[in-house]
């Protein structure tokens, strides 16, 4: 059981980790684009530019950040939680262009659609669903095998079990 | 011995913190970055940008030995340069070569000053504009929209192709002097406003945003070609 679980966080927090190192990296080299996008979205009112720029730095760099603290397994249910905080914010953009009916390309990945070819749709949501599941699997399973927060765990644990500072467990 | 379970007050106040670093990064490389989103501030920057070139020149040219005899030079430097700030093309000189070329193409359009056309334009000023040859005309939209069918003479340069990397052949025909028409897909759509901020960026200052697109053009019975464009053949 405990194996299932590992492996679960293992390859949930790798997939997603790797995802939003793509997405992040993709949009920080090019913030232009990514600003554009978030403009295009028409979310933010076009007068507040400062915004519409600071939001262009502010979320891939959340996405990098987020993204590789979930590869290296360090603080893994955190970042899953502000992974799953800014993909339920892409989800609800995503749904009010298309309630809006509006026409735009989504900049999800700038200008590579993995999996979502053509203009937002439905496409985009599920995209964005199967990265919060990955999200939840996180912060249910935790870190899992090979994770920074698995060897803490261990060492933090042994000691405890061996007697020597039972309080250092919850430290 | 699995790895423990941090509470959940924790693992908030934790994934809190995640998004208040990225929030201090994200600020800090905002503000040392140029990125703008409004028309207005890329011309700005453009200008600011040019105004340096010129104060850099001036300061080079004064302390130069001959100081003295190229004092002369310094404001004939200086001038063209500082006029090329926001006006651009916008010269009598070159506003009545366009006219000019316009004068076989007959009767309202030769009347048109192209020099004072507004950001956005209408399907008869993108009409008339198309008619003089005197135009780079550019198709915002994507690559399949492009080859079903697209305005005469239109080369197909979306924005998502004109970022900070290497720019694509289509990008380099594009010359300072003619004025440049975008169109997208009409209506709602961002990408002929998002190339033209783009190509104000890169200081091309007569951009146009043709607003209607593609559909109005069609509508009007205009011509349009067909097929890809052979700029991004073999790519």
């Amino acid at each position: 059981m405990r194996a299932i679980a590992g492996v679960i966080g293992l390859v949930s927090r790798v997939l997603l980790g790797v995802a939003f190192c793509v997405a992040g990296g993709i949009k920080i080299e090019d913030p232009q684009s990514f600003a554009e996008s978030i403009k295009g979205f028409k979310i933010v009112p076009a007068h507040a530019s400062e915004v519409i720029v600071v939001s262009a730095f502010v979320l891939p760099w959340m996405e990098i950040i987020a993204g590789v603290l979930l590869i290296i397994g360090l603080w893994a249910r955190p970042a899953a939680l502000t992974a799953a905080g800014s993909l339920v914010i892409f989800i609800g953009a995503i749904w009010s262009v298309m309630y809006r009916e509006m026409s735009v390309k989504c900049g999800c990945f700038g200008k590579l659609s993995p999996f979502c070819e053509g203009e937002l749709g439905m496409c985009n949501i599920y995209q964005n669903l199967v990265l919060l599941g990955l999200a939840a699997a996180v912060l249910g399973f935790g870190a899992g095998f090979w994770s920074l927060d698995w060897r803490a765990g261990r060492r933090r644990g042994a000691a405890g079990a061996i007697g020597v500072d039972p309080s250092a467990r919850d430290a | 011995m699995t790895e423990r379970r941090d509470s959940i007050g924790l693992v908030v106040t934790r994934g809190f913190a995640i998004a208040g670093v990225a929030l201090v990064v994200g600020l800090t490389h905002a503000m040392v970055s140029k990125v703008s989103v409004t028309a207005d501030d890329a011309r700005a920057t453009r200008a600011a940008e040019l105004a340096m070139v010129v104060d850099e020149a001036a300061e080079v040219l004064e302390s130069a030995p001959t100081a003295g005899d190229v004092g002369g030079d310094v404001d004939a430097l200086a001038m063209p340069a500082e006029s090329d700030g926001l006006g651009a093309g916008n010269t009598p000189e070159s506003a009545e070569a366009v006219v000019g070329v316009d004068g076989d193409a007959g009767g309202s359009i030769a009347a048109m000053d192209f020099s004072a056309l507004g950001e956005e334009i209408t399907l008869e000023e993108t009409h008339a504009l198309i008619a003089s040859g005197e135009v780079h005309v550019i198709d915002a939209r994507t690559r399949d929209e492009f080859v079903e069918g697209h305005l005469p003479g239109a080369m197909w340069l979306p924005a998502d192709q004109l970022g900070s990397g290497d720019k694509p052949m289509a990008f380099y025909m594009l010359t300072y002097e003619l004025p440049i028409v975008i169109y997208c897909g009409g209506g709602d759509c961002e990408a002929s406003h998002n190339v033209a901020t783009r190509l104000l960026l890169e200081g091309f200052e007569r951009t146009h945003v043709f607003l209607d697109g593609y559909p109005a053009w069609v509508d009007a019975g205009h011509e349009v070609s067909v097929g890809p464009d052979p700029l991004w053949e073999g790519e």
